[in-house]
């Protein structure tokens, strides 16, 4: 595959992500939504590999950071440092760990592990430590109103992401050939 | 709503604020981020509050426009106010049931909930006084000089300005095929919340696919033009430092220093 096109498919998931984040579930407990912004996180990984995946991550995080409204409808430095920040940072090495597991492997299940690990264990890490942080709460309750409500979420994205990852990789395959 | 998006807050203008370089304003933006960090004591924020007053004023931003900015983070506000008040360790002031609501707490409380609220005004002040097109133009000269270390300072730029690009035509694409679903008898207003998330599930094959076409031919047709990245790469838009932009850094660095002095 050549530069430009990876740098533009790159690109394809800055905007996919960011349009995922509009998907958004408010709980009433906790200062953090269940989004649909990990599916694009998934996504990415599955799609991209992992260090492309990881750069439309980080790039996703960065347009946020100069204030487009591109966390569902916010943006700027303020979310990316407060309550759920972490989660945003989370995402770039998410991206990563599921480019990693599921390089050159494409069984459903070891993809459906992938996303699960990439997308959202490893997105939990920085997101439930900054959380800690900027609340004053300790770890374990952190954890609590940060992970545990997000994990049937989790798995719905895990499903739609392989569902659909599958399909377009068929697809691709037969277009890089063709 | 995601149609405008690639707009993000920008309000046209032709102020002197507006007329800034990129550059000053986001060196500006992450210098204020900075110090309002590592500011102690209500002399520094009163000082950091001016601050912005003086760019909003200088900007004529609409005050309207400020406080919309502050109502998605609203409820964090509270939560961490809340929170402070009866985490914080110190003299009990008032009882709340089980909670104790400390004097300390009420300090840390208000110094906190300043410092979000100067934080969003601020930083929403960068996105409504410049065009993203404007600041990510202003990203890649910054970055340019990290490139001897390996950041692909133009690249990045590029790619930020691509995925903006592609945001309104997702949105329009995925209309048209939930158009032309919908015409094949598929259902994405009723049912519970669970049924419509899933009716949504046989959109994202076709979207991606037609997604990744689009990429691919943009892609194409930058080559047949002979795009091959930033080096030697001539611009239709020049940033330039000029006299504005000496003063509003010395301003900048002045008020910063007496900040962290009061």
């Amino acid at each position: 595959m050549n530069d430009v096109r990876t740098l533009l498919r790159i690109g394809l998931f800055v905007a996919v992500t960011a349009g995922l984040s509009f998907i958004r579930v408010p709980l009433p407990f906790s200062p953090v939504p269940v989004t649909g912004q990990t599916l694009g996180t998934m996504l990415a990984g599955l799609l991209l590999g992992a260090r492309a995946g990881a750069v439309s991550q980080l790039i996703y995080v960065l347009l946020g950071f100069t204030g487009l409204p591109l966390f569902g409808g916010l943006g700027g430095a303020a979310i990316l440092l407060g309550p759920a920040g972490g989660y945003l940072i989370g995402m770039i090495l998410g991206a990563w760990v599921t480019g990693i597991i599921s390089r050159g492997r494409e069984g459903v299940p070891i993809m459906f592990i992938s996303c699960l690990i990439g997308g959202a264990l490893i997105v939990y890490i920085p997101g439930v430590w900054q959380l800690a942080r900027v609340t004053g709460m300790d770890i374990r309750g952190a954890a609590a109103i940060g992970v545990l409500p997000y994990i049937p979420g989790d798995i719905v994205k895990s499903v739609a992401a392989v569902g659909a990852a599958a399909k377009i990789r068929t697809h691709l395959d037969l277009r890089d050939r063709g | 709503m995601l149609k405008s998006i690639t707009i993000g807050q920008y309000i046209p203008g032709e102020s002197i604020i507006h007329r800034l370089d990129p550059r000053t304003k986001i060196l500006g933006t992450l210098g204020y981020v900075v110090i309002l960090f590592v500011l102690r004591g209500p002399a520094g924020y009163a000082v950091m509050a001016g601050i912005t007053a003086a760019v909003a004023l200088l900007g004529r931003i609409p005050v309207r426009m400020l406080l919309r900015g502050l109502r998605p983070v609203l409820i964090i506000i509270l939560f961490t106010i809340v929170l402070n008040m009866v985490m914080t360790p110190g003299e009990t002031v008032y009882q709340l049931g089980p909670l104790d609501v400390t004097d300390e707490g009420i300090v840390q409380a208000a110094t906190m909930s300043i410092r979000v609220i100067l934080l969003i005004m601020t930083t929403s002040m960068l996105t409504l006084t410049t065009a993203p097109i404007d600041l990510t133009d202003g990203i890649e000269y910054l970055l340019g000089p990290f490139r001897r270390l390996g950041v692909p300072a133009h690249e990045l730029a590029m790619m930020m300005t691509i995925a903006l690009r592609f945001i309104p035509t997702l949105v329009d694409e995925l209309e048209r095929i939930m158009k032309a679903q919908m015409a094949r008898g598929a259902d994405f207003d009723t049912g519970s919340f669970l049924d419509r998330a899933k009716s949504m599930i046989p959109l994202l094959g076709p979207l991606f696919i037609s997604a990744f076409r689009r990429a691919d031919d943009l892609a194409l047709a930058m080559e047949a033009r002979c795009y091959r990245g930033g080096e030697g790469r001539t611009r239709y838009k020049v940033l330039k430092v000029s006299t504005p932009d000496f003063w509003a850094g010395a301003f900048l660095v002045c008020t910063f220093g007496a900040a962290l002095w009061v």
